[in-house]
């Protein structure tokens, strides 16, 4: 323990020993872990921000439907319309960790003006609950998820009056107050046709949905497909998006075994585009901590060889003292671990203050793909961000001195004593 | 008592296409409390006969036996632990480490030995004290003079208690009034604790301070004897 604790010392004054060099390995290591972590802060805070978004304007965290909607009910919305639909609701708000719920009936059509047909996806939901799932905060996003950009927001007591996606409304070249017709298909094949008045204009982070999406009241809705008590999905919204996995698994395993003939989706199995961003940027994320990883490799390699060539006649002495080989390895490797720990630290620290800065200022984004509206990044750091930094920081600088370590056991004393 | 002995002792050398046979047959034997000069010019053989005498090398053949055991199988680990036990080096070029002070450079070796904390300490002090440095214990090799830092390097090769000291050429980084000082602590160590000592040197200034005189010449021993015996048979042969 004397021996080691001596070795660390004589590592912690080795390491200083060339100022110079050892500030500029640090500077490396410093430099490195900072990029990593606003790198991989602001990846996480464009995953974070598209999450919470995705979540808030269109899926929930989960969303129960009536089995095999979620693959058939595109093509046939009315085969699967889940009944008894207030019990239903009532089942899935009783679960702990479930906030509140919002009903959604979903069903094609086509909306007419005098001037243009455009064919739509209509929504028929809850107001008030839309309007909280909507407006709550999507990570560290400065807007809402949902906006009403014109007009104003539905209101049960107003049973024509309809919302339009932003594209959908320069579509049929409507403005508030505007009217429009309405056609859809009911259950009996039958097709029906109602008059509706828009009474605002919303907009989401999914430009591809605001160009179709008409939402209405669920009771207008429901009157409209004469589907009294009927939704297709309970979007469900947690009060935490970290506990959507146990919560689908309670839920699964409840109606499994009620045979409720339901299914319960995640955001992330309906999110297809956030998966593939996702899979994205932590694949282009890997390359960089590669390539810092690398850079790293090679600085404190160089590093460590120069001290070693600089120091072979000490290592001689050490030998000739008595060390053995582990004595010797312990050494060079002990270096490389202060190096890597103060690099680390220091990085870290830098990163993290930061990242502090960046995200009180903010980072101003264009629309993202498939939006519509820009808006301010920042840097979300994670345990695991932080971690993984450290982790990649302390393994590259013990790993690049594993080699000069070898060399220097396997010097021959008498050439290491004799060594100009 | 026979501390060391080298039997029929040959080390080859191969340096490119060049073949060397630095020592050829040699055999000598180091008994205790001895203070052994080991003599000769550049390229003699004196620094590998140190070299093979202190286990850092192997002989091409031959054998070195410490106490009587032979040494040549020992493993690397074995041989580390034979030299740490019994062995002291000092060396031309001092060889502290740089970021030690001289008292953590004296301690160096003790760390390794199983003694608490105040043994070491103690044994530090004391290393010093006989090399006359514990005033300036705590500082650092470059703020030494050469002279001083040579007898911290004593104080590091005695603070073992080693069987031996060996000093390969222990004077030649120095000037003569430091060369004589370092002489001196070797020769007061030597016959106040009795601590065996094998020096090697070409400089004829510090020889009288042995007991024993080796002279090697190509490889081969050509005079062993007691120190006057040696020098002035060395003193006849240069007026003749």
């Amino acid at each position: 323990m004397t021996g080691l604790k001596r070795l660390l010392q004589i590592s912690w004054r080795n390491v200083f020993r060339n100022k110079r060099r050892s500030f500029l390995t640090l500077m490396i290591l410093v430099l490195g872990c900072t990029g990593l972590i606003l790198v991989g802060g602001f990846f996480q805070n464009l995953m974070d921000g598209y999450r919470e978004q995705f979540i808030h304007s269109q899926t929930g965290h989960l969303q129960v439907n009536r089995a095999g909607y979620f693959k058939m009910g595109a093509s046939a919305p009315l085969d699967y319309l889940m009944p008894d639909a207030e019990t239903v609701r009532r089942q899935v708000e009783a679960f702990p960790g479930v906030d509140y719920t919002v009903p959604r009936l979903k069903f094609g059509g086509m909306a007419s003006t005098e001037n243009a047909s455009v064919a739509v996806l209509a929504v028929g939901t809850d107001a008030a609950a839309e309007r909280k799932m909507g407006s709550a905060k999507a990570g560290n996003v400065a807007h809402s998820s949902t906006r009403i950009v014109a007009g104003q927001d539905l209101d049960p007591s107003d049973g024509e009056g309809v919302l339009l996606g932003r594209g959908l409304a320069e579509a049929l070249n409507v403005t508030v107050g505007d009217r429009l017709t309405f056609l859809t298909t009911r259950r009996a094949g039958a097709i029906d046709g109602s008059e509706m008045r828009v009474r605002g204009v919303f907009e989401t982070i999914a430009k591809d949905f605001d160009d179709r999406a008409m939402k209405l009241n669920l009771a207008a809705a429901q009157k409209l497909l004469d589907a009294p008590d009927q939704v297709h999905s309970f979007l469900v919204l947690l009060k935490e998006t970290s506990l959507t996995e146990a919560t689908q698994e309670a839920f699964r395993s409840r109606f499994l075994r009620d045979k409720a003939g339901l299914e319960v989706l995640s955001w992330e199995e309906q999110g297809l585009f956030y998966r593939q961003s996702k899979e994205m940027l932590l694949r282009i994320y890997s390359v960089i901590q590669l390539i810092i990883c690398v850079i790293f490799v090679f600085s404190i390699a160089n590093t460590l060889n120069m001290a070693l060539f600089e120091r072979i006649r000490e290592f001689g002495t050490m030998m000739a003292i008595g060390n053995g080989r582990p004595t010797i390895f312990m050494t060079i490797f002990l270096e490389a671990a202060i190096l890597g720990a103060l690099g680390s630290a220091l990085g870290l620290a830098a990163g993290v203050g930061l990242a502090h800065l960046i995200s009180a200022i903010g980072i101003e984004m264009p629309p993202p793909p498939q939006s519509s509206s820009g808006y301010f990044a920042m840097i979300s750091l994670t345990p695991r961000l932080t971690g993984d930094t450290l982790a990649i920081s302390m393994s590259a600088c013990l790993f690049s001195a594993l080699w000069p370590a070898f060399r220097a056991t396997r010097f021959r004393i008498v050439h290491a004593l004799g060594y100009v | 008592m026979e501390i060391l002995q080298a039997q029929e002792v040959v080390k080859e050398y191969t340096l490119g296409k060049l073949h060397v046979q630095a020592l050829r047959g040699l055999n000598l034997a180091i008994h205790s409390g001895e203070m052994l000069c080991i003599m000769g010019p550049s390229g003699s053989g004196k620094t590998t006969l140190l070299n093979l005498l202190g286990l850092l090398d192997a002989p091409s053949s031959g054998s070195i036996l410490l106490q009587g055991k032979p040494t040549q199988n020992l493993s690397y680990k074995e041989a580390a632990r034979l030299r740490s036990r019994f062995l002291g080096f000092i060396f031309q070029s001092f060889n502290l480490f740089p970021v030690l002070n001289a008292f953590e450079n004296v301690e160096y070796p003790l760390l390794f030995h199983p003694l608490t904390r105040k043994e070491r300490r103690d044994r530090v002090w004391a290393a010093l004290a006989d090399v006359q440095l514990r005033e300036v214990a705590m500082h650092r090799p470059d703020e030494l003079s050469g002279g001083q830092r040579q007898r911290v390097a004593i104080a590091r090769a005695l603070v073992t208690h080693p069987l031996l000291i060996l000093a390969d050429e222990p004077t030649a980084n120095l000037d003569s009034e430091s060369a004589e000082a370092i002489m001196a602590a070797m020769q007061r160590l030597n016959q106040s604790h009795r601590t065996t000592f094998v020096f090697s040197t070409h400089d004829p200034r510090v020889v009288h301070h042995a007991t024993r005189i080796v002279r090697i010449s190509d490889g081969v021993i050509q005079h062993d004897g007691p120190q006057a015996t040696v020098t002035n048979l060395l003193e006849k042969r240069i007026s003749k």
